[in-house]
């Protein structure tokens, strides 16, 4: 009996709140470390602030954290814009093609960044960009205007998944918007337009600025598009500046890094706390229930220039850097007119480093998602199990994994790995990286699994309990079943995430085992960029298959139960998760994966 | 099965829910606990199911401790064998009705054959035998709670727990199924606990009502007990004493005394006002007063009519009497002159008679 009471009142919250420990703070803990000691690894050396002094004083830095900022400003406010007026086409308006804002989106979202730093590097390479090639068609050699390995290319390509990720934050509060709150303004005497900026916006002001902080940090935490548009042409923001401290030529300068990432680290908490302050923990989860209410107007003449808008958003950032992409991939060197073929795909796939670049990619992606997945899940069933301080600290040690962007936490994990004895056993194995991908993908997985959690009642899990299974038990015959359909859409994100990212890779992969990503990358650099287009496209086409996959695997599940697919119910839409693009409920749960997403790590 | 709570208590965030609560149910008997919500009646009845472990105290059915705070022993709820009803009926909408019902006896090892028989039995016995292949989202509310009962059913050996479970159903079907609940409960021969906020349905249901306050048992007592005699202000108001007047003080004048409530009120007889001291209060119900003179023992006074509506059965007046005060009056709608209370500003005697009166001493 005394075990029984031991067993069930023991509170399986201190696992997950060790693990917790060991994902977040010990990699974060690890980088602080690194910037005050003067011994790298093991216990000797001492500590001192000289080095992130001297960091701290140093011009180049100042430089670099202007340059940071000014663009992070630049971009947000461009990003804002346009999801502001996506998000009111689509809520707001009859547009005709309004339909398609969300799928656009999603598709831009679930993009790595990677991928669009180098169609976009490509499109609007000076020399032979397809955009610039059109202009010189058009207006001779004087068209060829763009150049996207500059200033406004970063902030161009870095606002373009932010667009997409604002989007989907700010759709949330305009649908759940009260139209009697509208209704009263035409009412008392004010036209549509003057209700729109005098009452609508006011109104959304805390949205909005919810979502321009986010955009701010993930700017501060994007590195693909500054690291591939950015240091060609000599531009350094924050994030690529530690990479270059840590791919400096004559070693790496491993102090200055991890002063530079504690410096980014604070700044980023405190803006990840203001965020989660101004936009409230109610935007991640359901409000549900009002969307079909929104008022549409019809907006006449205008809806020809917003149709024509959303066009060319799709064109900018789905179809123009597919068709760069394919055509670059079956040229045989970069700006060729003539002689396209399938050698490089061919080189691609006879290429020892690339294929096995792929499985592992591959290998890694699914176990990474999959263990993200199962540990977000069990985050989100601890946290709710009993209120209080482990409760709280599970929530909030996963801030600190928003907190830390990809190459920071590489070079946390890095240490963590080599500094603690019993686990520098596993430096050099494919381990690392793993457990560096989980606990990044982690705060996407949280947000999916917490949003599906919610729409589970506790009663239904304490029902179980009374009818006599245990508390694991009815994780499994309840909470799991459940939650299937989303676990498997959020693992299906957390794979695509994982398979694109390289700031972790390019700071972790070995000799031995070799990552996409890095090697898309290294090619594209060293000016191979049709084998990089190549592997890219090969890569994309692997999502399709998985997606493909999965849908009719939910299919196929679904069919063993046709009675539920009517379902109104938690477990109801099996196949409609996947089917939908934006998730099962647009208007909020969709902004949690999104944000997410919109890291580029 | 005899429940026995003894000295429970039960804490939130520092917040006493529950204080040091005693309650033995005998075998077979339907008790119900009553009262405002953060009473406490929920918190007692998770306790019961294993939801929730007291601070202090302990629970046992039968003699077999359920939890006992002091000796650190806690049957788990899945170890139980109590039945439940959810509010929210908590019906799992990945199974099919006759999965719901199955898996409190898949969890217990029953064997297919008596599985099975025992599933149709209790969906027969809940009226859902022909609903066994249906999905909770197919099914109306009122469909729902019966398939909850019927794997309440089978879950319990001796024990059902109710919390709030008609709350959630339209005023006819609450009706249908509180009597629906009671010739369950007859039929099956278990120990009921019900936890409701509603009086009509504690007392429509109930062997003994238990009425509870800010974690404190107020009054037990059986349906009528508990009706007709409340024990305190809190539980007259409770079982819809609408007016409680305050005795301000006992007279003398004319050789009998004379009680004199708030609002003017005086006692007729001296029997009455033998039982009334200074501080004690006089609850009746609307419906217990007489507008009109009488010479009748009991309480009379006079007032000002203020407003009268209209509801189901009686007209509602409101009567402002001196001191600021005033009373509800529930006069029959098929009463002569019903209609001229309609309009404010009447004045009018009125009394109670005395066997309506409730004299409370808290």
């Amino acid at each position: 009996m005394l075990k029984g009471w031991r067993a069930f009142t023991g509170n399986p919250q201190w696992v997950i709140a060790i693990v917790c420990f060991v994902c977040f703070v010990g990699p974060a803990t690890m980088v602080v470390q690194g910037a005050f000691k003067t011994q790298m690894f093991g216990s000797s050396g001492s500590y001192t602030a000289e080095m992130f002094w001297e960091v701290l004083r140093s011009t180049d830095t100042h430089s670099v954290i202007i340059q940071t900022v000014l663009m992070g400003l630049a971009t947000i406010v461009l990003s804002t814009f346009f999801a502001l007026l996506f998000a009111t086409i689509y809520a707001k308006t009859n547009t005709v093609f309004r339909q398609a804002i969300p799928v656009i989106m999603f598709i831009v979202i679930a993009t790595p960044g990677l991928f669009f730093a180098i169609a976009w590097g490509l499109l609007g390479n000076q020399n032979v960009g397809l955009l610039n090639q059109l202009m010189t068609g058009a207006f001779g050699e004087a068209g060829r205007i763009f150049n996207m390995e500059s200033w406004w290319g970063i902030v161009f390509v870095s606002s373009l998944r932010l667009i997409a990720l604002q989007f989907f934050l700010l759709l949330g509060p305009f649908l759940a918007m009260d139209r009697s709150l509208d209704e009263a303004a035409r009412l008392s005497g004010a036209g549509p337009v003057r209700t729109f900026f005098q009452i609508e916006l006011p109104i959304m002001a805390p949205a909005i600025t919810g979502a321009m902080i986010l955009g701010f940090v993930l700017f501060l935490e994007s590195f693909d598009a500054p690291q591939i548009l950015g240091v060609p042409a000599g531009i350094f923001v924050i994030p690529t500046e530690i990479y270059a401290y840590l791919s400096n030529s004559t070693g790496p300068l491993f102090a200055q890094a991890s002063s530079i990432s504690v410096l980014l680290m604070v700044v980023l908490m405190v803006l990840v706390f203001i965020q989660i302050k101004v936009l409230g923990r109610r935007s991640f989860v359901t409000i549900g229930g009002k969307e079909s209410r929104a008022l549409r107007r019809d907006i006449g003449p205008w809806r020809w220039l917003f149709s024509a808008l959303v066009l060319g958003f799709a064109a900018i950032t789905i179809i123009l850097p597919m068709v760069q992409l394919i055509r670059v991939s079956l040229s045989p060197f970069l700006g060729a007119s003539e002689g396209f073929s399938f050698d490089n795909y061919e080189e691609v796939l006879t290429n020892r480093r690339m294929v096995s670049g792929y499985w592992n990619t591959m290998g890694t992606a699914m176990l990474g998602a999959l263990l993200a997945v199962l540990a977000a899940t069990a985050f989100a069933w601890a946290a709710r199990f009993k209120g209080g301080v482990l409760s709280r600290f599970i929530e909030y040690s996963q801030w600190l994994g928003l907190a830390m962007p990809g190459l920071i936490l590489a070079l946390g994990v890095l240490w963590l790995f080599l500094g603690l004895p019993f686990l520098s056993t596993f430096y050099g194995t494919p381990v690392l990286m793993v457990f560096a991908l989980f606990v990044a993908t982690i705060p996407l997985a949280s947000r999916t699994a917490t949003a599906a959690m919610a729409q589970i009642p506790k009663s239904l899990e304490e029902a179980a309990w009374v009818s006599g299974a245990s508390k694991y038990r009815a994780i499994w015959d309840i909470i799991i079943r459940l939650m299937l359909p989303s676990l498997v859409s959020g693992w299906l994100l957390c794979f695509v995430v994982i398979s694109g990212v390289l700031s972790i890779p390019l700071l972790l992969s070995t000799a031995g085992a070799d990552y996409l990503s890095v090697q898309i990358y290294s090619r594209y650099v060293e000016g191979k960029a049709p084998i990089a287009a190549a592997a890219a496209l090969l890569l994309i086409a692997s999502f399709l298959v998985v997606a493909g996959t999965a849908y009719l695997a939910g299919r196929l599940l679904a069919l063993t139960r046709p009675e539920q697919r009517a379902g109104k119910g938690p477990g109801g839409g099996t196949p409609a998760d996947l089917q939908d693009p934006v998730g099962p409920d647009p208007t909020t749960e969709s902004a949690g994966p999104a944000q997410q997403l919109a890291r580029s790590r | 099965m005899r429940i026995n709570i003894s000295s429970v208590s039960k804490a939130f965030n520092g917040n006493q829910i529950l204080k040091d609560l005693n309650l033995s149910i005998e075998s077979g008997e339907f008790i119900t606990l009553l009262g405002p919500s953060g009473c406490g009646k929920t918190t007692t009845l998770r306790c019961v199911a294993g939801l929730e472990s007291p601070d202090h105290g302990s629970i046992a059915v039968d003699g077999h401790e359920f939890v006992n705070a002091e000796t650190r022993t806690m049957v788990p709820p899945h170890k139980r064998k109590v039945g439940m009803v959810f509010q929210s009926y908590a019906l799992w909408p990945h199974m099919s009705v006759a999965a719901n019902v199955a898996y409190p006896l898949k969890r217990r090892k029953t064997p297919a054959a008596e599985l099975r028989e025992r599933v149709a039995t209790s969906l027969e016995a809940v009226g859902m035998g022909s609903h066994a292949k249906r999905y909770p989202h197919e099914l109306s509310g009122g469909q729902q709670q019966r398939v909850a009962l019927a794997r309440g059913l089978v879950s319990a050996k001796g024990v059902m727990l109710f919390d709030e479970p008609l709350s959630n159903l339209d005023a006819k079907l609450r009706i249908a199924m509180r009597s629906e609940i009671r010739r369950l409960h007859d039929e099956f021969g278990n120990t009921s606990l019900y936890v409701t906020h509603d009086q009509d349905e504690a007392l429509a249901l109930s062997d003994r009502v238990i009425i509870m306050r800010d974690g404190v048992i107020e009054q037990v007592g059986t349906p009528s007990e508990v009706q007709r005699r409340p024990v305190s202000r809190f539980a007259a108001d409770f079982v819809g004493f609408e007016n409680i007047l305050e005795c301000r003080g006992i007279t003398q004048e004319s050789g009998a005394p004379e009680a004199t409530f708030e609002g003017g009120l005086r006692t007729t007889s001296s029997e009455l006002a033998s039982r009334t001291v200074p501080g004690s209060f006089a609850a009746f119900r609307s419906s217990d007063v007489v507008l009109g003179e009488t010479a009748q023992p009991g309480l009379a006074g006079a007032g000002r009519i203020r407003d009268a509506s209209f509801s189901a059965e009686a007209r509602t007046v409101i009567v402002d009497l001196p001191g600021n005060r005033s009373i509800t009056v529930a006069v029959p709608d098929a009463a002569i002159n019903a209609d001229s209370y309609r309009l404010g500003g009447t004045s009018v005697q009125l009394w109670v008679p005395s066997e309506s009166l409730v004299i409370l001493d808290r």
